[in-house]
C-alpha cells in the first residue's frame, strides 16, 4: 500500500514535530482506504503524557476523541505518528517493543536527520511504506 | 455476573464471567492476563479508572495505549 497526505496535513504534522521540540511530539492519522491507498485526510496532534526527548505515549483523550469521531465521520484511524529527535526515522527497540496495533500506520518524522517515514505494523515487525504527499 | 468486553486492536469481543457480584474493571484486567498500565478502559464509551465497579451487563472497552521511543 502507499500513504498519501493531504498537503496542509502533511504541514501540521511537522509543524507540531517542531513546535514540540525538544520533546517528542505524537499524534493519531485519521482517513480512510481506497485499494491500495490509506488517505491521510486529518491528524490529531497529541500530548506525550511522559513527556521525554525519546519516548512517548498519546494522551487518553486525544486517542479516544480521534477512534470516535473518525467513526461518527465515515473515516478510521489509520496510525500514529511521532517524532524522533536527533535520530533517523527508523523504528526504535521501544518502537518494536510498545506497537501493537497490527496493520496501522506508524508514522516517524525525523526532523534532523532523514525526514518522514511510515511503517505498518505486521503484528511481529515493520514493513516500510512509501509516502506520496499531495501537491 | 456477566460483561462483554471488546478489545481494540482487533476488535475482539470476549464474554467474561464472574462468580462474584461486585467485580471492578481491575478484576476484568487481570481475568483477562492484560497489564494496567498498557490500556485504557472505557465503560459504555466513558473513560473509567480501573478501581471503578462494573455492573451485569455492562459494554467494556479496553484500548491499548500508543507508546514507543
Amino acid at each position: 500500500m502507499v500513504l498519501i497526505f493531504e498537503k496542509e496535513v502533511f504541514k501540521s504534522m511537522i509543524n507540531d514535530c517542531k513546535v514540540k521540540k525538544p520533546l517528542e511530539a505524537c499524534g493519531v492519522i485519521v482517513g480512510k482506504c481506497s485499494g491500495d491507498k490509506r488517505m491521510a485526510l486529518r491528524i490529531y496532534e497529541a500530548t506525550n503524557i511522559l513527556r521525554s526527548p525519546i519516548k512517548y505515549e498519546i494522551d487518553p483523550e486525544t486517542l479516544l476523541r480521534a477512534f470516535k469521531e473518525s467513526e461518527e465521520g465515515g473515516l478510521k484511524v489509520l496510525g500514529f505518528y511521532h517524532s524522533h529527535i536527533c535520530r533517523e526515522a527508523t523504528p526504535s527497540p521501544m518502537d518494536k517493543e510498545k506497537a501493537c496495533y497490527k496493520g496501522y500506520i506508524y508514522v516517524i518524522v525525523s526532523l534532523d536527520k532523514d525526514g518522514v517515514k511510515a511503517y505498518v505494523w505486521d503484528g511481529e515487525s515493520f514493513e516500510e511504506e512509501p509516502i506520496i504527499v499531495k501537491s | 455476573m456477566k460483561v462483554k468486553v471488546k478489545l481494540v486492536p482487533g476488535e475482539k469481543e470476549v464474554n467474561v464471567q464472574f462468580k462474584k457480584s461486585k467485580i471492578r474493571i481491575m478484576d476484568i484486567l487481570e481475568d483477562l492476563g492484560i497489564d494496567r498500565e498498557t490500556v485504557l478502559v472505557l465503560v459504555h464509551g466513558e473513560l473509567t479508572p480501573e478501581e471503578e465497579y462494573v455492573t451485569d451487563g455492562d459494554e467494556v472497552e479496553i484500548l491499548q495505549v500508543i507508546s514507543g521511543g
